[in-house]
C-alpha cells in the first residue's frame, strides 16, 4: 500500500506545494508510531488514528484513521482552531458526494463534517493509490484523454454545485484505482461557493496552476478550467510550461510576470489535439476560455474555436505596472508594494500625477475590471488635503484586505501602537511623530472610519483627542514659565496618549511606572510638580505631563539653587568690599595725617631759624633790662637757645594750621 | 476682507544670457529679472490674474513672445480663460506674419485667475501650478509634454510656423485660507525636486518660499530662466 504514496519532486524551492492537505497524498513527514494529533472526544470514539499525515499548509491537521464501526480507512482533516472552512462549500460537497448521486463519480466523498469542540473537521474517503502526481512520476502513465474526461466530469459536477476548486493540480487529484483509471478530485480546502457574497479573495492556490486572474483575485469556474489546461500541458509536454531548462520551477513572481506578458509556452506539446485543448483551456480571457461544454465537444472529437489572446492595448503596452523596479501584473501585489513605498507611490500617483505611472495603473485596473479604483484614481481633488484619503480608497479597491495606511503608518490598532512606540523610543524625534500628529489633528481615524479595518477609528480618535485636550489644558495650567513643552514633548505626549487609548491597562501602567521611576529629588521642590506627582487622580494626560515636565522642574530647582548661591555670594562680596573700603579710608586718612605732620615739620624747619633770631632780640633786651649787661654776646646766645624751642613750636603750630 | 498676497521673482539663471520669462500680476508685468517682490491685492478687487509666461524661440523671439502674451493677458482680462489664451495664440501668429524674423516664436503659460476667491488654474505647455494645504503639495496643472521624462512640449501659444489652435487645461476650485498656490516655470520644476519644493513651501510659507526656491534652482546650476509666484490668502 505504501508504494502508492507519492514522493515529491524536487522543485527548486518554489511553491508548487501549498495545499493544506498535501498530506493526503504523501507520507513523508508523517510520524510513525507517535501521533501528535489527538482527535477530539467525539471523533476519537469513532475513529482510531493509524498515522498522522504531513500538512504543510498549517490550516489543518490530517490523519489517516480507521472508522471503528466499518473498519474502513478514512482521512480525518481537523482544522486548526480559528480556521473556518467555507461551510457552504463543504456542506454542498457532503450533500452531493454520495455514491449514487447522479453525476458524482470523480469527486472526493465527504463522509462527514462538522464542528466539534470548537474545531471544524472533515472525514474524507481515503484513496490509497495516492495522487496523479505519483502516477506522472512513477507510472504507469495514464491515458491523457481519460484523465481529461474524468477531471472535466469532476469539475462540471463541482461547478454545478456552485463550487470553484481553485487549487486544481496533480497533487490534489487522487487515484482510486489505476486500472481502470478512476481519478478523484480531492482537497476542496480552498474551494469557494461562488454564489456566496465572496467575490474577491486574496491570491491563493498555486501560481503554477492558477490563471492570470489570480492577480485580480476574482473567482469563477473558468479558474479551474485553466488549471486543468496547465495539467494537460504538463502531462502532454512532459514538463510543466513554467519549468526552467535546469528542471527547477520559475518563482511565483516570474510566473505572474510571464502570465501577464506572454501566452503560456506550449512548444513542448507536440500532439495537435492536445495542443488545441491546451490553447482552449489556457485562453487568457475568462469569458472566451473553454469550459465543460467545449471540453465535451473536444472529447467527442470536435475542434471548438479558440479565442485569440489579447496581450496589448491601444498603446501596445503590456498590462503590468513597473513600480520601484519591479513589474507588477497583480493589483493585489501592486497595492502591497504601494503601501510599502507609501510616500513614493503617493507622490507619484496623487501629488505629482506622474503620467506614465498613472496611465499604466489605469490600464491595469481596467483590465481587472476594478472600475471603482479607476474612478478614484482619475477623479480630481479640490484640495491636497483629500489626497491621502483618496490613496487609501484606491488601495482598498485594489486589495480590500489591505490595512489602511496614512503616510506610511498603518492605521490599525497594532500599526498605530507600533508607530507610537517608535516615537516614544526615539524621544519624539522620529518622522512618525509628525505623521501621528497629523493623524490626530486632521481627524483621520474618524474620517476614514468606513475603510476596512477602521471600525475602531472614531472611538480611538475621540479618546485620543480628549486626552490631548486634557494634556494641553493641564500644561497651560502649570504656566509656560514653569514648563513649556517643545516639539518633542508634544510628540511624546501625543504618542503616549495614543498608546493609553489603544491599550489602556498596559500602557497606562507602563507610563505610571516611568513616572514612579523619575528622580523627584530636585523636581519635587517645585510646588507645581510636587502637586502633579502626588495628585490623587492620575490620568494618562497628567502622567505624561508629570513625566515630561520632570526635567523642567528639576532644572527650575537647579536654577533656583544656583540663584540663591549667587545671591549669597553677592552679599559676601559686598560685605568684604565694605570692610575693605573702611580699612582703605582709615589708612588713607592716616597717611594724610602723617603727610600733614611731615609737611608741617618741614615748614617749621623752614621758618625756625629766622623766628628764633627774631625772638632772641626781645629776650636779649629784656635780659639787658634785668641787668645782664656784662656779656652781650653770651646773653644773646642764651636768649637764642631759650627762644629756639618756642620758635619751633610756634612754627609747627603755624604750619600745622 | 481677505487679501491675496503674492510674492513673485524671476531670474535669468546661470546659463541663459537673457530672461525670456514674464510674470503677470494684477496690473503689472515684469521686464527682465525681478527680485522677490510682494504684491498685495484685496480679494474683492475683481478679476486678478497671476501667471508665468515662458518664452520659446531663438533670437529675439522668445522674449518678444513672452512679453506679447503677458501684455495681452493683462489687457484682455475680461475674457474667459479659453478665449483669452486663444486670443494670445492668435496674436503671436499675427505678429509672426508682420515680422518674419519672429516666425516660430512661442510661449508656454500657466497661472491662476481669481475672482471672489474662485480660482481657475490654467496652463498651456509645461509651466506648472501647484497647490499646497496641510503640508501636502499637489500639482494642479497638466503638463503638455510627450512624457514625464521628456522636455518636448506638445502644446504652446505660437511656437510653430503654421497656425495651430490651443486647448488649455483648466481646473476650478475655491481658494481658501491655509492654502498656498505656486506658479513656476520649468526652470524651477526641472531642477528642484518635488519633495524639496514641498518642504520649502511648508517651512517658509508663501512669503519666504520664492527666494529660497530660486536659490535652490541657482544652487543646481539653473540652466534655464527661473520664475516663481506664490499666492496666499490672509486677513487684512
Amino acid at each position: 500500500m505504501s508504494d502508492a504514496w507519492d514522493t515529491r519532486r524536487e522543485e527548486g524551492g518554489t511553491r508548487r506545494e501549498g495545499g493544506p492537505t498535501d498530506g493526503l497524498t504523501r507520507r513523508e513527514g508523517a510520524a510513525s508510531g507517535y501521533v501528535r494529533v489527538n482527535l477530539p472526544g467525539e471523533l476519537a470514539s469513532r475513529f482510531a488514528v493509524i498515522r498522522e499525515l504531513a500538512s504543510p499548509g498549517a490550516e489543518a491537521d490530517v490523519v489517516l484513521a480507521e472508522e471503528v464501526s466499518s473498519s474502513r480507512q478514512v482521512i480525518v482533516k481537523l482544522y486548526r482552531r480559528g480556521v473556518d472552512p467555507d461551510e457552504t462549500a463543504i456542506d454542498r460537497l457532503a450533500e452531493a458526494s454520495r455514491p449514487g448521486t447522479p453525476g458524482w463519480a470523480h469527486v472526493v466523498e465527504v463522509i462527514d463534517w462538522g464542528l466539534t469542540e470548537g474545531c471544524w473537521f472533515e472525514v474524507l474517503e481515503f484513496c490509497e493509490r495516492g495522487s496523479l502526481r505519483a502516477l506522472m512520476v512513477d507510472g504507469p502513465r495514464p491515458d491523457l484523454a481519460e484523465v481529461v474526461r474524468e477531471l472535466a466530469a469532476a469539475l462540471s459536477f463541482a461547478h454545478g454545485l456552485g463550487l470553484v476548486h481553485r487549487d486544481l493540480k496533480p497533487e490534489n487529484v487522487l487515484v482510486r484505482s489505476v486500472s481502470p483509471l478512476d481519478l478523484v478530485l480531492g482537497d476542496f480546502g480552498l474551494a469557494r461557493a461562488i454564489d456566496a457574497s465572496v467575490r474577491w479573495t486574496r491570491a491563493w492556490g498555486t501560481p503554477a496552476y492558477s490563471p492570470p486572474e489570480l492577480a485580480g483575485g476574482e473567482v469563477s469556474p473558468a479558474w479551474d478550467w485553466w488549471s486543468l489546461g496547465m495539467i494537460v500541458a504538463e502531462m502532454a509536454g512532459g514538463r510543466h510550461p513554467f519549468e526552467l531548462v535546469d528542471g527547477t520551477m520559475m518563482s511565483d513572481q516570474q510566473i505572474q510576470s510571464s502570465l501577464a506578458q506572454r501566452p503560456v509556452d506550449l512548444s513542448a506539446v507536440t500532439d495537435p489535439r492536445m495542443g488545441l485543448l491546451c490553447r482552449g483551456l489556457l485562453t487568457r480571457d475568462r469569458a472566451s476560455r473553454w469550459g465543460g461544454d467545449r471540453v465535451k465537444e473536444w472529447l467527442a472529437g470536435q475542434s471548438p474555436a479558440v479565442a485569440a489572446d489579447n496581450f496589448t492595448v491601444a498603446g501596445g503596452r503590456v498590462r503590468s505596472v513597473l513600480f520601484a523596479g519591479v513589474e507588477y501584473a497583480s493589483p493585489v501585489e501592486l497595492a502591497t508594494a504601494f503601501q510599502q513605498h507609501w510616500n513614493d507611490a503617493f507622490r507619484r500617483l496623487f501629488q505629482e500625477r506622474d503620467r506614465d505611472l498613472v496611465d499604466e495603473l489605469e490600464r491595469l485596473l481596467r483590465y481587472h475590471e476594478l472600475d471603482e479604483a479607476v474612478l478614484v484614481l482619475g477623479s480630481q481633488s479640490a484640495s491636497p488635503t483629500e489626497l491621502p484619503r483618496r490613496f487609501a480608497d484606491l488601495l482598498a479597491e485594489m486589495d480590500p484586505e489591505l490595512d489602511p495606511v496614512y503616510k506610511g503608518i498603518p492605521l490599525t490598532p497594532i500599526g498605530l501602537e507600533e508607530s507610537a512606540l517608535t516615537v516614544v523610543r526615539g524621544g519624539g524625534d522620529d518622522p512618525a511623530a509628525a505623521v501621528l500628529d497629523e493623524v490626530r489633528r486632521q481627524n483621520i481615524l474618524t474620517r476614514w472610519r468606513r475603510l476596512p479595518g477602521m471600525a475602531h477609528g472614531p472611538a480611538t480618535q475621540q479618546a485620543w483627542m480628549a486626552g490631548n485636550g486634557d494634556f494641553e489644558t493641564a500644561a497651560r495650567a502649570i504656566g509656560s514659565a514653569n514648563f513649556s513643552p517643545d516639539t518633542n514633548d508634544w510628540a511624546i505626549a501625543n504618542a503616549w496618549l495614543l498608546l493609553c487609548v489603544l491599550d489602556p491597562d498596559h500602557h497606562t501602567s507602563q507610563l505610571a511606572k516611568l513616572v514612579d521611576d523619575l528622580d523627584p529629588t530636585y523636581a519635587d521642590q517645585q510646588p507645581w510638580w510636587h502637586s502633579l506627582r502626588t495628585a490623587a487622580k492620575k490620568t494618562p494626560p497628567s502622567l505624561a505631563l508629570t513625566m515630561l515636565s520632570q526635567p523642567a522642574a528639576t532644572e527650575q530647582t537647579h536654577r533656583q539653587i544656583e540663584q540663591a548661591r549667587q545671591v549669597e555670594e553677592e552679599r559676601l562680596r559686598a560685605r568684604e568690599q565694605e570692610v575693605r573700603a573702611k580699612r582703605d579710608a582709615r589708612e588713607a586718612s592716616e597717611r594724610w595725617r602723617k603727610q600733614q605732620r611731615d609737611e608741617a615739620i618741614a615748614e617749621a624747619f623752614k621758618f625756625f631759624l629766622p623766628v628764633t633770631v627774631v625772638l632772641a632780640f626781645p629776650f636779649s633786651w629784656i635780659a639787658w633790662l634785668l641787668g645782664f649787661r656784662h656779656n652781650d654776646v653770651a646773653t644773646f646766645i642764651i636768649c637764642c637757645l631759650i627762644a629756639a624751642p618756642i620758635a619751633f613750636v610756634a612754627c609747627w603750630a603755624f604750619a600745622s594750621s | 476682507m481677505p487679501v491675496i498676497t503674492a510674492v513673485a521673482t524671476t531670474h535669468c539663471g546661470l546659463v541663459r544670457g537673457r530672461n525670456e520669462d514674464t510674470l503677470v500680476l494684477p496690473g503689472l508685468i515684469s521686464v527682465g529679472t525681478v527680485p522677490a517682490s510682494q504684491c498685495v491685492t484685496r480679494a474683492d478687487a475683481g478679476r486678478c490674474l497671476y501667471a508665468v509666461v515662458d518664452g520659446m524661440g531663438g533670437g529675439r523671439g522668445g522674449q518678444e513672445a513672452s512679453r506679447l502674451v503677458g501684455q495681452y493677458l493683462l489687457d484682455h482680462l475680461d475674457n474667459e480663460i479659453s478665449v483669452l489664451l486663444s486670443g494670445a495664440n492668435r496674436l503671436l501668429y499675427d505678429e509672426m506674419l508682420r515680422t518674419p524674423s519672429l516666425v516660430g516664436m512661442g510661449a508656454t503659460v500657466a497661472g491662476v485667475l481669481l475672482e471672489d476667491l474662485n480660482a481657475t488654474v490654467f496652463n498651456v505647455g509645461d509651466v506648472r501650478v501647484y497647490q499646497m494645504a496641510d503640508g501636502c503639495l499637489m500639482r494642479v496643472s497638466v503638463d503638455d509634454r510627450l512624457s514625464a521624462e521628456s522636455n518636448i512640449v506638445t502644446q504652446s501659444l505660437g511656437g510653430s510656423e503654421r497656425r495651430t489652435d490651443v486647448s488649455p487645461h483648466t481646473t476650478l476650485f475655491v481658494f481658501s485660507l491655509g492654502q498656498t498656490l505656486l506658479i513656476c516655470s520649468d526652470g524651477l520644476s526641472d531642477v528642484v525636486t518635488f519633495d524639496v519644493i514641498q518642504s520649502v513651501l511648508a517651512e517658509e510659507g508663501a512669503l519666504g518660499a520664492p527666494s529660497r526656491l530660486l536659490q535652490a534652482a541657482l544652487d543646481k546650476g539653473a540652466p534655464d530662466n527661473v520664475s516663481i509666484i506664490t499666492l496666499e490668502l490672509g486677513d487684512e
